[in-house]
């Protein structure tokens, strides 16, 4: 005799495969994360763009010709007029930033009193405060160009006058940065897809059958309510498990075929740590919404309850970003948190111990399975049959 | 062999079964009567072992239903009074889900199916999506898939309820069948005519206690009445109508 989970889980693939509501979910969740990437993707190089190609407007160019002059040798500048108004300008957002150089700077640069200029520029925007540095450090270094000239004229080293020399060590490497910046939205991409892969189905057989009453017909067939409720959940957890690897298999085409967007991308061994962290991920989502589906007393209650669900994904790429959790910590072993934070580790290249892994996809086990029998007890309660 | 005794069933102050209890024999059909909220569908969903009464006792062919609740529903087949398909699978996909959740192998329950098909006349619309289905083709559907496992016991709560006159004979048909096969069938119902036709032992139930119980003469007798109908709203205690 085949066991009934075995024959609910089929029936309930079935019903599933014909809704049409859950191809929509597929559609919608897949395409999220290449509209994310191109968007980004679009974003980041206009940004990297106008910060190289530097067209800086000066007031007072008169006053600074060498300095002037300088600037315009440097690669990817051009100097350019300025606007009658230049505080103006920048709040209306025309220019981003402008030099102006004051009428005493020539006479204080040949005292050798720090002669000053000014740089107009709005910080509070993004794109000009790019400019504003670059602009910043091209000035500073002609400044360090005129000092070393000057202490030689007097017969002095310049590395006299320097100490100390910093460096910054940049740990975080051009690879990480380019992760950490876009392919940061895999883990949370992944998760909504294991969220929204059971979503229908778990509204459908659980909270759809109080609310069409055909669970009373299904009790008294003489099968225990757990293996009901097992045969429903897979249902649902196949559906999850199923558009999580078609999401990782989105994000390896997106990143592959979308080379302007993103040149940087995790190797095929990483793919693969990705799917185990994501496996146990949606079979834990899944004893989620079932449990929670058991509650709704109609599938549009349970759609609700989902939507409340559908922040959860939200929660770890804050907790990530404002660090509250840390990989090597215990609390990358919370189910959801720490999936999240492992995927980031394995597409940053800073991939997790096996052992962690196993860690991990072992609670998140224990975790579904715990949700699991919890649904099975509410399931065959006499208030979840019979109110409606 | 469905035995009840001592019921007892109460949602917060409301009692909704007070003290019922009787027995459905094999090869006889017992007919459990009364007006709307009296306990029928509680004391039905009590024997199917989907609600747990407060105090007394159900016993299928002597197995306990509180006690072993699996092997009484095993003996079982019912007929809830939600009238309700799986809409996305087909009629036949529908009786054959429940047929394999009863433990029957396939080649079985295709061939049952096919013997309800001819009986209930399932043919046209059997392999059409559940979504659609008449009332009618509906209750057809439910009938089959709560007796594809050919219980011994048969419970069916209200199976009349808003059918034609053709579905209803084609259900009344199908009682009488079960009987002759040895069956016990227990149905409830709010329609003495529908009881009187059919029924070899009425059980009368209002406000949640029997209010007489016994074959159709012996009701009419506890009454002090020839017409049955006439004894059923006596010993429901409903107001009788002046003509």
């Amino acid at each position: 005799m085949m066991d009934p989970a075995l024959i609910v889980y089929r029936k309930e693939l079935l019903e599933g495969i014909r809704d049409r509501r859950a191809l929509v979910a597929v559609l919608i969740s897949i395409s999220i994360f290449p509209i994310l990437v191109l968007v980004m993707g679009r974003f980041s190089e206009e940004v990297r763009s106008e910060a190289l190609d530097l067209t800086l407007p000066v007031e007072g160019a008169a006053y600074a010709p060498a300095l002037v002059a300088w600037l315009d040798r440097q690669p990817g500048v051009e100097i350019g007029p300025a606007p009658e108004d230049p505080e103006a300008a920048v709040r209306d957002r025309e220019e981003d930033v402008v030099l102006r150089i004051p009428e005493e700077y020539g006479e204080d640069f040949a005292e050798g009193v720090p002669a000053e200029v000014e740089l107009v520029a709005d910080t509070s925007r993004t794109g000009a405060s790019v400019k504003l540095s670059r602009v910043r450090g091209l000035i500073g270094r002609y400044s360090q160009e005129v000092a070393a000239m000057r202490l030689i004229a007097r017969g002095v080293s310049p590395l006299l006058v320097r100490p100390v020399a910093v460096e910054t060590a940049e740990v975080f490497s051009a690879r990480r940065r380019t992760v950490f910046q876009a392919l940061g939205f895999i883990p949370m991409f992944l998760l909504m897809n294991a969220f929204f892969g059971g979503m229908q189905i778990a509204a459908d057989a659980v909270a759809g059958e109080r609310e069409r009453g055909s669970i009373e017909a299904l009790l008294v067939n003489a099968v225990p309510a757990r293996r009901l409720v097992l045969g429903k959940w897979g249902a649902a957890a196949t559906f999850a498990v199923f558009l999580s690897l078609l999401g990782v298999a989105t994000c390896v085409f997106v990143l592959r075929f979308m080379p302007g967007a993103i040149n940087v991308s995790p190797e095929p061994a990483d793919w693969l740590l990705v799917v185990v962290l994501a496996v146990p991920l949606a079979l834990f989502c899944a004893s989620l919404q079932v449990v929670v589906a058991t509650y709704a007393k109609s599938y549009k209650e349970a759609q609700t309850y989902f939507g409340y669900l559908a922040f959860i994904p939200m929660i770890p790429f804050f907790a990530v970003t404002f660090g509250w959790v840390e990989q090597g910590s215990w609390t990358s072993f919370i189910p959801i948190l720490g999936q999240h934070l492992m995927m980031l580790g394995v597409v940053a290249g800073d991939a997790p111990a096996a052992w962690e892994l196993v860690v991990a996809g072992a609670l998140a086990l224990v975790a579904a399975t715990a949700l699991l029998r919890f649904a099975s007890v509410l399931f065959a309660r006499e208030n979840v049959v019979f109110i409606r | 062999m469905i035995t009840a005794s001592g019921l007892r069933k109460t949602f917060g102050e409301v009692v909704a079964v007070a003290d019922v209890g009787f027995t459905a024999r094999d090869g006889e059909v017992t007919g459990l009567l009364g007006p709307n909220g009296a306990g029928k569908s509680t004391t039905m969903r009590m024997l199917y072992g989907l609600m747990a009464p407060e105090a007394g006792s159900i016993e299928i062919d002597g197995v306990d239903v509180r006690k072993d609740p699996m092997g009484a529903q095993a003996r079982l087949g019912a007929l809830p009074d939600s009238h309700a398909l799986y809409p996305r699978l087909t009629g036949r996909e529908n009786i054959r889900y429940f047929a394999r959740l009863r433990g029957i192998d396939p080649m079985t329950a295709a061939s049952r199916t096919e013997d309800f098909l001819r009986l209930l006349e399932m043919g046209g619309f059997v392999d059409r999506r559940a979504k659609g289905y008449s009332h009618g083709e509906r209750s057809r559907v439910l009938l089959a898939r709560a007796l594809v496992h050919d219980p011994q016991n048969v419970v069916l709560d209200e199976p009349t309820n808003g059918l034609d006159v053709m579905s209803t004979r084609r259900m009344r048909g199908m009682i009488r069948e079960l009987r002759e096969r040895g069956r016990a069938v227990l149905f409830s119902s709010h329609i003495m005519q529908e009881v009187s036709l059919l029924c070899d032992r009425i059980v009368i139930i209002a406000s949640g206690r029997v209010a007489a119980e016994g074959t159709p003469d012996r009701i009419r007798d506890a009454a002090g009445c020839e017409d049955l109908e006439e004894a059923f709203v006596r010993l429901t205690g409903e107001p009788v109508p002046v003509d």
